[in-house]
């Protein structure tokens, strides 16, 4: 880190054609920066500005969501987050759910968790890869990307596909676990186990890693909290808080885990809390397969609307046909907010009803999005040099930044 | 702390249903917000959440979805602090490009609340450009995500129209 630090005040003075600084425009065109823009203002290879201009992969997700039946939304919210689709699926089935008042059965709400968790390693893992990329190690990309599979197996086991499960829905979810998967599930969760001795040797504690991430893109705790970072990111910089403890959802009342915190807030730690998390989530998912409950997997509600032939399936084959009447969903009229941890922070939702068949107000705002400020006021005063480092590690991932 | 009694001083207009963990601050005059949010903050809602409007027929409702990391009790609650705004009525002016009268909707002022939560500034941006929502005394109050095309479009409310709209949907 430079001793030179500049305030932001100064460097928002600037003018864009001023000729003391260079201004250096990275992407939109994914030069490792992923579909967005950074407009960096330099002043030799320091950093005095950055803009983010994001919005190139903008999908307009509200715009959609708000003129489609209440049920369609789900698809769409998954589509924005790609690593983690289950935690965009769950918070807006939650929303719904507040609505409609219906609670999901004990076994559902377990599925759900263990669905999350699984989800939640992958998209670690995909952080991991990235930000390995990031400083020129395509040896911990392959790693990563390579053990992201075993889950999305699990998760095919468990859902019927890899990435976009559309598996939550309101009252329940939509298949029981099948036969076999506890034992599928813990090869893979020793195999994962070994992977993180390997990965912690190759990776977190080798020196050029740390050379190039410790001391750099410190967040402290009072900026973090002014500023409204979520997720991993947040508790890199030493603030106790994780929405699973604090504003509890699906089954994590029940599950006993610790929420790992870091002091310094710099891109390491943002490294090692991650890894901290995957051993979280182990964690949890060896105790979501030894408690979990027998019984349904649907809300009586949602259960009597199914007709005698979806019953008979739901029997023999555990596995929820979708009833017709979810088209003509029309939860009674009022408002509800859900949050959710999602791998990469929290996902919040405002859903306004009028009693329609659409969503009158349809707000949700994504992890990485709260996670901007981190360019705007972190990287400035580093070197040039730095700023991979820093965008790495914060996860970033444009595509659900924009919506 | 008992939070009814403490929001009621900020304003009389509170909703709380802690079953549906739904809070809800309502300020009838724009002019009063800021005095509220500080309030708000001092009680220790340290950040911003989300910035939203809501489009009514007649008005513009601009809510602040506010949350705590530094106190305890508060962190398992979300508080909506809404400010509900008149819309002035749409008028005809004559667009040069166009060479045609087209329908002005004009956009609706509420006070920013950066200041008081730095937290909320990409938030109001996205507020400005979706809904028209201009918050006056906003450090940077620039278009975020949509292209120049939509120019002062509002695209989240209810009566937006775009000449490319029925290509995209067909």
């Amino acid at each position: 880190m430079s001793e030179k630090v500049y305030n932001l005040e100064e460097a928002a003075t600037l003018s864009p054609s001023g000729e003391k600084y260079i201004v250096l425009q990275i992407g939109p065109s994914h030069p490792g920066s992923g579909h967005m823009r950074l407009v960096v203002w330099l002043d030799g290879d320091i950093i005095v500005k950055v803009d983010p201009d994001i919005g190139f992969v903008h999908r307009t997700s509200e715009w959609l969501s708000e003129r489609r039946e209440w049920i369609k939304a789900v698809p769409i919210v998954e589509r924005i987050m790609l690593p983690d689709t289950i935690h965009a699926n769950l918070s807006y089935v939650l929303a719904v759910e507040k609505l409609l008042g219906i609670e999901p059965p004990p076994r559902a709400q377990y599925l759900r968790s263990l669905a999350a968790e699984i989800n939640r390693i992958t998209s670690h893992l995909y952080g991991i890869g990235i930000f390995g990329i990031f400083l020129g190690s395509s040896t911990v990309y392959m790693w990563a990307f390579g053990d992201r599979e075993p889950f999305l197996d699990l998760m095919e086991m468990l859902t019927g596909a890899r990435i976009t499960y559309s598996y939550i829905i309101p009252g329940g979810v939509r298949w029981d676990m099948p036969n076999g998967f506890k034992e599928r599930a813990e090869t893979v969760l020793q195999y994962m186990e070994r992977r993180l001795k390997d990965y912690e040797d190759i990776w977190v504690k080798n020196p050029v890693v740390q050379a190039r991430t410790i001391n750099v893109g410190v967040m402290k705790r009072e900026d973090a909290i002014s500023l409204g970072v979520v997720g991993p990111n947040l508790r890199a910089s030493g603030v106790y808080y994780d929405t699973r403890k604090h504003k509890p959802y699906a089954a994590y009342k029940d599950l006993d885990f610790e929420v790992p915190v870091m002091k310094n807030g710099d891109a390491y730690d943002r490294l090692l809390i991650r890894v901290e998390e995957i051993k979280q989530s182990i964690r949890m998912i060896r105790q979501i397969l030894k408690d979990i409950p027998e019984g349904k997997i649907i809300a009586d509600n949602i259960y009597n609307q199914l007709n005698p032939v979806m019953k008979k399936v739901y029997e023999e084959k555990r596995r929820v046909m979708f009833p017709a009447y979810m088209i003509h969903l029309r939860p009674p009229p009022g408002e509800a907010t859900s949050m959710v941890e999602a791998g990469r922070g929290e996902i919040f939702f405002y859903i306004k009803s009028t009693g329609d068949k659409y969503p009158y107000r349809f707000r949700w705002v994504t992890p990485s999005f709260r996670n901007l400020p981190f360019f705007t006021h972190v990287a400035v005063g580093h070197r040039l040099a730095d700023l991979p480092a820093i965008y790495g590690s914060i996860d970033y991932f444009p595509p659900e930044a924009d919506r | 702390m008992n939070l009814k009694e403490e929001l009621s001083r900020i304003s009389q207009a509170v909703e709380i249903d802690e079953k549906k963990s739904h809070y809800k601050v309502s300020v009838e005059d724009p002019s009063k917000l800021i005095k509220a949010a500080q309030d708000l903050k001092s009680l220790g809602f340290d950040h911003v959440v989300s910035v939203t409007g809501v489009d009514y027929p007649d008005k513009i409702e601009v809510i602040w979805h506010v949350s705590s990391y530094s106190v305890e009790e508060l962190k398992s609650i979300n508080l909506a602090l809404s400010v509900s705004v008149k819309k002035p009525e749409p008028r005809k002016e004559y667009d040069p490009n166009k060479r045609a009268l087209v329908l002005k909707r004009p956009p609706v002022r509420v006070p920013s609340l950066v200041s008081v939560w730095p937290s909320g500034a990409f938030n109001e941006r996205e507020a400005f450009e979706m809904f028209g929502i201009i918050f006056e005394g906003h450090p940077d109050l620039r278009y975020l995500m949509l292209p120049e095309d939509f120019y002062e479009a509002w695209p989240l409310r209810k009566d937006f129209q775009h000449e490319k709209m029925k290509v995209f949907l067909e």
